[in-house]
């Protein structure tokens, strides 16, 4: 199959401190309840943790079932890691549509207001050759989801900042286990 | 975090224990759910039974007792 690549910048603003948004981006299992509309489901299949202790993971490979237009599901497979303070590596591919995404997502302190965040994410898309003519409709969708996801990151962010405000400590950490564990669970007998 | 389910007051921590997300009650199922994670507690019948969690780590949400004076004042008790 022949297929064609497109690369497209992604900007949107945070009004919350960059650790603050740090926490959300890390963070993929929030990702079928606080973005419902778009996500049904989240399987973490395999988890390489972190060695330094920083950051809840190192890297992971996910399965998550998206809503193509709102209701149409459609399960991928993924790759992240954790590439540096504030950046993320992420690659996404559908294999029913021949779709992938490579994303390389940064965290940067807004200019005008360093208590504000700007989140870049600098994405490149193959799809199948014959989509070519959609590319302009595909950018365009691809802006409307990341600005959606962000305005709804903005609650999360919200309830963690108003944590810190109050004293309490609930750090980042990983609510479910790796599916791994459970899968090859029954082979080491 | 203050309700009313099967005829009595109920109250738990709106806090959950994971990562702090504001919890959410849905007294028709019994439950109380997590918004971000789905961490889901089962609401006991009674004070003593509280509020359990099905998983591993968080096996429970904080509650508080209710006590109740003659003039119908409501005191949370940790």
């Amino acid at each position: 199959m022949r297929h064609h690549t497109f690369d497209v910048i992604l900007s949107n603003r945070s009004r919350y401190p960059i650790d603050i948004v740090w926490e959300n981006a890390q963070d993929l299992e929030h990702v079928p309840y606080l973005h419902r509309a778009t996500n049904s489901a989240f399987w973490m299949l395999y988890v390489e943790p972190d060695p330094t202790g920083r950051h809840p993971y190192q890297a992971m490979v996910f399965m998550v079932r998206r809503k193509m237009l709102g209701f149409l599901p459609v399960t991928s497979f993924g790759i992240r890691r954790i590439a540096g303070e504030r950046e993320i590596w992420q690659m996404e591919r559908n294999p029913l549509l021949h779709v992938e995404t490579r994303l390389r997502s940064t965290l940067e302190r807004n200019r005008d207001n360093p208590e504000h965040t700007d989140l870049v994410d600098y994405v490149r898309v193959t799809v199948p050759a014959a989509l070519r003519p959609f590319e302009a409709r595909l950018i365009a969708a691809l802006r409307r989801h990341t600005r959606i996801q962000c305005e709804q990151d903005e609650s999360f962010r919200a309830r963690r900042a108003e944590l810190r405000e109050r004293g309490i400590d609930l750090p980042l950490s990983l609510f479910n286990r790796p599916a791994w564990d459970e899968v090859f669970a029954d082979l080491r007998h | 975090m203050l309700f009313w389910m099967d005829g009595q007051v109920r109250a738990c921590s709106a806090i959950c224990p994971h990562m702090g997300a504001r919890l959410d009650v849905d007294t028709r199922r019994g439950i109380v759910t997590c918004p971000w994670h789905g961490l889901t507690a089962r609401i006991g019948s009674s004070d003593v039974e509280g509020f359990s969690c099905a998983h591993p780590r968080y096996r429970r949400i904080r509650q508080f007792r209710i006590t109740r004076d003659n003039r119908g004042n409501i005191t949370l008790e940790r």
